[in-house]
């Protein structure tokens, strides 16, 4: 088994509005000449992968994204998520938010509702099809291994990609196994 | 590949934590405390 290894902390300090934020995967699909200095490459469609804070009461403001996947892992405190998908929705520790913009895209603000810094991870994966209509998908996981993107299309359980994503919460002592079984999509 | 988002683990020999992002094509996470891991792949 032959690891490589990126630890956040190495990396440059960045952000933008109310949030500071470590990215760690800007692949050049996406990012071209801009992908950040010292980030990895990601794997199949996945393009972008960034550990963020969001400072005491910060948010985004309102923004767009059009044919791309949105994935917001909330690690730490709350997000209040506004805008054209699921105004108002709430999320809280261990939520996950997944957001398809599709061809007719999604306008949202995301924003910190508390006094204290809060944790996200937002990854972003490319769609496998041009012009599908924006969705929107709230995942709770518990223990154990929980599929929140990618998967078989005709099944309605996630949005089908062959990119996945998973979350695992493990116990001590407790194991959990990823076998990458091809790499470009 | 696979991001730590919380707490420890044993990645083979290597000991990983909070804030490591690891490739590679055969990952087997045993965790050494309560842990969450985001794990990324294709199928």
């Amino acid at each position: 088994m032959t690891i490589s290894i990126l630890h956040r902390d190495d990396l440059p300090l960045g952000g933008f509005a109310g949030l500071k934020e470590h990215r760690l995967v800007t692949d050049p699909k996406l990012f071209g000449e801009y992908a950040a200095t010292g980030a990895w490459s990601g794997l199949g469609r996945f393009v972008y992968l960034a550990d963020a804070r969001f400072n005491p009461k910060g948010e985004t403001h309102m923004h767009d994204h059009k044919e791309i996947d949105v994935i917001s892992v909330i690690v730490k405190g709350r997000i209040a998520h506004e805008g054209t998908l699921e105004h108002g929705q709430g999320l809280a520790a261990n939520d996950v938010q997944v957001q398809r913009a599709g061809g007719e895209g999604f306008s949202h603000n995301e924003i910190n509702p508390d006094d204290t810094k809060n944790r996200m991870i937002q990854i972003w994966v490319l769609p496998e099809k041009k012009g599908e209509l924006s969705g929107y998908k709230v995942y709770k996981p518990g223990p154990g291994l929980t599929r929140v993107y990618g998967g078989a299309v005709g099944q309605s359980d996630t949005f089908a990609a062959k990119t996945v994503v998973e979350v695992a919460h493990l116990s001590v002592g407790e194991n959990v196994a990823v076998k990458v079984l091809s790499w470009p999509i | 590949m696979a991001y730590m988002t919380v707490g420890r683990a044993k990645a083979g020999e290597l000991e990983v934590r909070d804030g490591d992002l690891l490739r590679g094509e055969d990952l087997e996470l045993r965790a050494l405390e309560d842990a969450q891991v985001i794990l990324i792949h294709t199928l």
